[in-house]
């Protein structure tokens, strides 16, 4: 089970209703399923000939390749993930059937709350409705929570008791994805993050005022940014290493042994990705990098090939198909993978 | 014209247009993305047992067609000295048989051979049914087998067409004159038990047997001496299955046309393939066998085959120097 999750009164009547294809969805639909290809089979199934390696004999490399390790699983999960939620939801667009999006650009996010609003959105939605609610609106939670408004403050206090909703939320979560040691230690990083964030950030707003900075400008909005891809990048070292030993052990190795020169000397090409694997997945994380931005001020990249001019409307999708046979990571030198959401 | 028919042609008209510009994109970038030569150099995968291609046009009297039992087992130069008819291994590592359907293709392509052994370590190896679509699609369209040639793509991809002029000296045999026995306890113990052969394995043997006949080629099954992977049970599932289909099947493990292997000397893996010492007993067995059953031609006076003797002569080096 992969996702998106599907609410009953969101999509049960147009999977009943039988509605005729037409080939405005028929086009949007195709082309959804060939972006979600390429995502998958140019950039993920691409991106493991790295990771793959890498998390599996952790010991035989330095501090520097773990780190990019770190990096380039994120965005295989990204990409593999992001890319069969497109192909599900292109198939329903298809027969008309709406499926709700799981991802928004989450690698804009400028907190690790606000990533997972943007990643998962459809698991998020179902442990807020499911876990959330109903344990922060429960009677002994409520009581819990007027003693503690009173005894802490109403922000402190509402917090704590929120953390008993949260904590059981990113237990949850951890757990959703398996009963290993380092999926709990997944969970319970998150459930530290958002509640730490969320206890810090009126002093931290205090604090920016204070010293004039302003938290709305650019420079400050690409900070937090980052920041939260750092966020993410350490959660999901210990998300795909083998146990919680072995994600100690590798963020052990990126603080100690993390060597500059690996980067510039080649180092990186020979763990199984060469120049133009490395080249390819740069250009397609680039490009996704601006039709996110795009996505952020309101574009819609699948409807505005539909709308384009006929010669350019189906050249786009021929482009996009060519673009995966011949730049695909399949055939001969690469092993298939398997959809990597599809084992949680 | 009503309404309705207009828009049912304005469809179909779409459609035929959409399947035609793809078609003719993946023959385009079908040829530019093939191989310009049959070699290494040029991104053939398995080029030696693809130097089939760049033999001369119906010069070859048998092609053998299988795992890398084959390349171990047969040695094509051995077989021309001894009985003067040409071969070729089109044998790959670990060949399943949509490949080796792949590989019959090619060279029926452009060889007309009296006969062509199917090696039968294969026939056991299973295989998903998409891999028999698989194949299909990249032998219609080889961008789909070679697209990662990108990486080194060059102007002349764009020029030129793909052709074929290398062939592999030895004819993709692999010579390996190392040693490692094997314990050949319990080896073809007389046994009743049948293996399946799976079904869609079975589809597949069935297809290239056809093929062959269509083409005026009699196929034959071989199963060459292998402590590791043949038994009675397989044995016994190849003479049923030969029976079944008509086809000649020679067993070189036991009976009749047995190999007489020294599995002390005649393996280099412990009995999993054979050696070159092991490769010579089954040419000296087989070379007579096939020349006599097939009536294959003696070529070693014909001088259009001089090549042959050539390549003979560079055999007899290397094995020297081995």
């Amino acid at each position: 089970m992969e996702g998106p999750f599907c609410r009953y009164g969101q999509t049960a009547e147009a999977l009943t209703e039988g509605s005729p294809i037409n080939v405005a969805n028929l086009y949007q639909g195709t082309l959804r399923i060939f972006v979600g290809i390429a995502k998958k089979m140019v950039v993920a199934d691409r991106l493991d000939l790295f990771v793959k390696p890498v998390f599996n004999d952790y010991a035989s490399h330095n501090g520097s390749v773990i780190a990019l390790a770190a990096v380039l699983y994120t965005l295989q999960l990204y990409f593999d993930f992001s890319g069969c939620m497109d192909v599900a939801i292109g198939i329903g667009r298809v027969f008309n059937v709406s499926v709700p999006e799981n991802f928004r650009q989450p690698f804009f996010s400028k907190t690790a709350s606000e990533f997972w609003q943007r990643w998962h959105i459809t698991l998020g939605a179902w442990f807020k409705d499911y876990v959330y609610y109903p344990i922060t609106f429960s009677g002994g939670i409520k009581r819990l929570t007027r003693r503690a408004r009173k005894r802490f403050g109403s922000l402190y206090g509402s917090l704590l008791m929120g953390s008993v909703a949260l904590f059981c939320v990113w237990l949850g979560n951890g757990l959703w994805h398996g009963a290993g040691s380092q999926y709990v230690f997944f969970g319970m990083y998150y459930f530290v993050l958002i509640f730490l964030g969320g206890l810090i950030d009126p002093a931290a707003q205090k604090l920016a005022s204070a010293i004039g900075v302003n938290r709305d400008c650019a420079p400050y909005r690409a900070f937090r940014i980052v920041r939260t891809w750092v966020v993410v990048f350490v959660g999901e070292l210990f998300f795909r290493a083998s146990d919680l030993a072995s994600g100690i052990a590798m963020l052990r190795s990126i603080c100690t042994d993390f060597v500059m020169a690996s980067f510039t000397d080649g180092t990186m090409f020979e763990v199984g990705m060469d120049r133009q694997d490395f080249l390819i997945v740069a250009i397609v994380v680039l490009a996704s990098f601006v039709i996110g931005i795009l996505k952020e001020r309101g574009f819609d990249g699948i409807d505005a090939a539909w709308r384009a001019a006929t010669p350019l409307r189906w050249a786009i999708p021929f482009a996009v198909a060519i673009f995966v046979i011949v730049f695909g990571a399949y055939g001969v030198g690469y092993v298939p993978v398997d959809p990597m959401y599809a084992q949680f | 014209m009503t309404e309705r028919l207009k828009k049912v042609c304005k469809a179909t008209l779409r459609v035929t247009a959409i399947v035609v510009l793809t078609l003719v994109l993946l023959a385009v970038s079908s040829c530019v993305f093939m191989p310009k030569n049959n070699q290494e150099e040029f991104g053939m995968g398995g080029a030696s047992a693809n130097g089939i291609m760049g033999e001369p046009s119906n010069t070859i009297d048998v092609v053998f067609i299988g795992d890398s039992e084959t390349y171990h087992s047969f040695s094509p130069l051995q077989l021309f000295e001894e009985n003067g008819f040409t071969s070729y291994v089109c044998g790959t590592a670990a060949q399943t048989l949509p490949f080796s359907n792949t590989m019959l293709h090619r060279a029926l392509r452009s060889q007309s051979p009296t006969i062509v052994v199917f090696e039968t370590n294969s026939f056991f190896r299973e295989f998903e049914a998409d891999e028999i679509i698989a194949r299909a699609i990249m032998d219609t369209f080889p961008v789909f087998e070679y697209h990662n040639r990108w990486k080194d793509l060059t102007l002349s991809d764009m020029t030129s067409l793909p052709t074929a002029t290398w062939t592999d000296p030895f004819k993709n045999y692999y010579l390996v004159t190392s040693v490692e026995p094997a314990d050949a306890e319990g080896y073809m113990s007389p046994s009743d038990e049948i293996e399946e052969i799976p079904r869609l394995n079975r589809e597949v043997i069935i297809m290239m047997v056809e093929y062959c006949r269509e083409n005026g080629v009699t196929p034959v099954f071989m199963s060459v001496p292998s402590t590791r992977n043949w038994n009675y049970a397989r044995h016994n599932a190849m003479v049923e299955l030969s029976q079944e289909l008509g086809v000649d099947y020679y067993d070189l493990n036991v009976g009749e046309h047995q190999v007489v292997v020294d599995w002390g000397t005649d393996t280099y893996d412990a009995g999993d393939h054979l050696n070159h010492s092991g490769a010579t007993k089954v040419g000296r067995s087989i070379a007579p066998l096939l020349a006599q059953t097939y009536a294959l031609a003696d070529h070693r006076e014909d001088g259009d085959y001089a090549t042959w003797l050539e390549a003979l002569e560079r055999y007899h080096q290397k094995i020297d120097a081995a």
